[in-house]
């Protein structure tokens, strides 16, 4: 099943049933999550303890398998003075998911899109904000108008970290054969988790995974 | 890097579970004939004889099948006659003797020899093979081997294929060195992930997958890459 994480401060989507019904894998829809940090900013409290909470359930949920995570470019009104931070919580949001989920295409967007860019690289080092932007691995921004057709091309087109990570979900109840003696024992759905955190455990599965795979394509007679 | 390969020397210990890799050395003779010098440590004399070669000879590629530890490469077992006793020469090479190794490329099959490579490298060697395990056996708590001759055999046959034709790439210029390297690793894969499928009466398949899974966890390429000799 695709699943796609958005963040975002409509209360319905109104791109949900495009993702569903366009993103259907063996006839079962995707599976669709919403985070919408009004929820958060409704139950009050000073702007920096409203973004540690979204943060923090943003943070929960990216740990999960994800094929795209999508992120509205302007999250609403966290009750800073300073415009600016506020319009800044969803370079904050797409850094908390990657920092718990390297695999995930992640997409920044809005229905403004050319005011939102400017408004995030005017204010402060333009520089520091194109490097969080390039460091949460941002992979484009979209017109809100676009997104549905952009997560539905990038399902597509995974990356290899992201293409290991759904092949191992998919297959999560196999476990690591014994003679494999790093792994021994561990679920698939383990790996999967590691593969996505990237930790040290997670960077020694992809090189196994790519040693074997290329291994399989050798030509032992050459 | 691409020279033609003028001389490779190899030194072989004198040892009954290092046998095995004897089909790798009489391929290199067949490929290369008397470009490929075998100094096989057995004793005293013969330890003395292979550091000399190793240090006076014009060579490109120097081959270890050994044991060894951490600092050392140890060398050959010898029969006192007199008394029968069976003597284990601890240490052919040191770390202190790596300085002859400057300009040279190193192939060295002994355990632990990857602890070698920084300072062999450090001493002007282009590049070093290294190995952490080399195992085709089990022990007990005592370090008393317990596999079976399935398990040795198999597995000792395996690796040997995978070295022989690891090196056969290289000596003959089909691949640089360190790419035969990741061919000996892709190698070991293959036939452990084989062995495992197909031989399913042999109870200790799973065991021997392990033990070839181990040496290539443990097999490092130290050095510049991209050196390749012409055949």
């Amino acid at each position: 099943m695709r699943r796609f994480l958005i963040v975002d401060d409509e209360i319905e989507l109104s791109f949900d049933d495009d993702l569903k019904t366009d993103n259907q894998e063996d006839g079962v829809p995707a599976d669709v999550v919403h985070i919408n940090p009004n929820v958060y900013i409704q139950d009050g409290g000073d702007g920096d303890n409203v973004v540690k909470n979204l943060l923090d359930e943003v943070g929960r949920r990216s740990e999960e398998f994800w094929d795209v995570v999508a992120i509205d470019l302007n999250l609403g009104d966290f009750g800073y003075v300073d415009k600016h931070r506020n319009s800044e919580v969803c370079l904050r949001v797409a850094e908390t998911v990657r920092e718990h989920n390297r695999s995930a295409t992640l997409f920044l967007y809005s229905g403004t899109l050319a005011k939102f860019i400017a408004d995030i690289l005017k204010e402060g080092a333009s520089d520091t904000q194109l490097r969080r932007i390039f460091q949460a691995e941002v992979q484009n921004f979209v017109q809100r108008n676009r997104i549905a057709s952009q997560v539905t091309a990038a399902v597509d087109e995974p990356s290899w970290i992201l293409r290991a990570d759904r092949l191992l979900v998919q297959l999560s109840d196999l476990k690591v054969s014994p003679e494999e003696a790093e792994f021994r024992g561990r679920s698939f759905a383990d790996l999967a988790a590691a593969v996505r955190r990237q930790d040290k455990d997670g960077q020694r599965v992809i090189e196994l995974i790519s040693e074997y795979g290329i291994a399989a394509f050798t030509d032992l007679n050459s | 890097m691409t020279e033609l390969l003028r001389k490779v020397i190899c030194i072989r210990a004198l040892a009954d579970d290092l046998s095995f890799l004897r089909t790798v050395t009489n391929r290199m003779t067949r490929i290369l004939d008397s470009r490929f010098n075998i100094f096989e440590l057995s004793n005293q004399a013969s330890h003395a004889d292979a550091i000399l070669r190793l240090r006076k000879e014009s060579y490109d590629l120097a081959v270890f099948f050994a044991h060894g530890g951490s600092d050392y490469i140890r060398g050959g077992e010898y029969q006192i006659r007199a008394t029968g006793e069976i003597i284990e020469t601890e240490k052919f090479l040191t770390r202190g003797d790596l300085g002859i190794f400057e300009g040279k490329v190193v192939f060295c099959m002994s355990c632990n020899s990857n602890d070698l490579a920084q300072s062999a490298i450090d001493c002007g060697a282009l590049a070093f093979v290294g190995f952490s395990k080399i195992p085709f056996n089990q022990f007990d708590e005592n370090d008393n081997p317990i596999g079976s001759h399935v398990l040795v055999k198999h597995s000792q046959d395996i690796l040997a294929e995978a070295v022989k034709a690891s090196l056969e790439r290289f000596v003959t210029g089909r691949g640089t060195l360190d790419e035969s390297v990741n061919f000996l690793r892709f190698f070991l894969i293959r036939r452990a992930i084989e062995y495992v499928r197909n031989n399913k009466s042999v109870k200790e398949r799973r065991e021997v997958a392990a033990l070839l899974l181990q040496t290539k966890n443990g097999l490092l390429y130290h050095g510049q890459k991209g050196i390749r000799f012409e055949p």
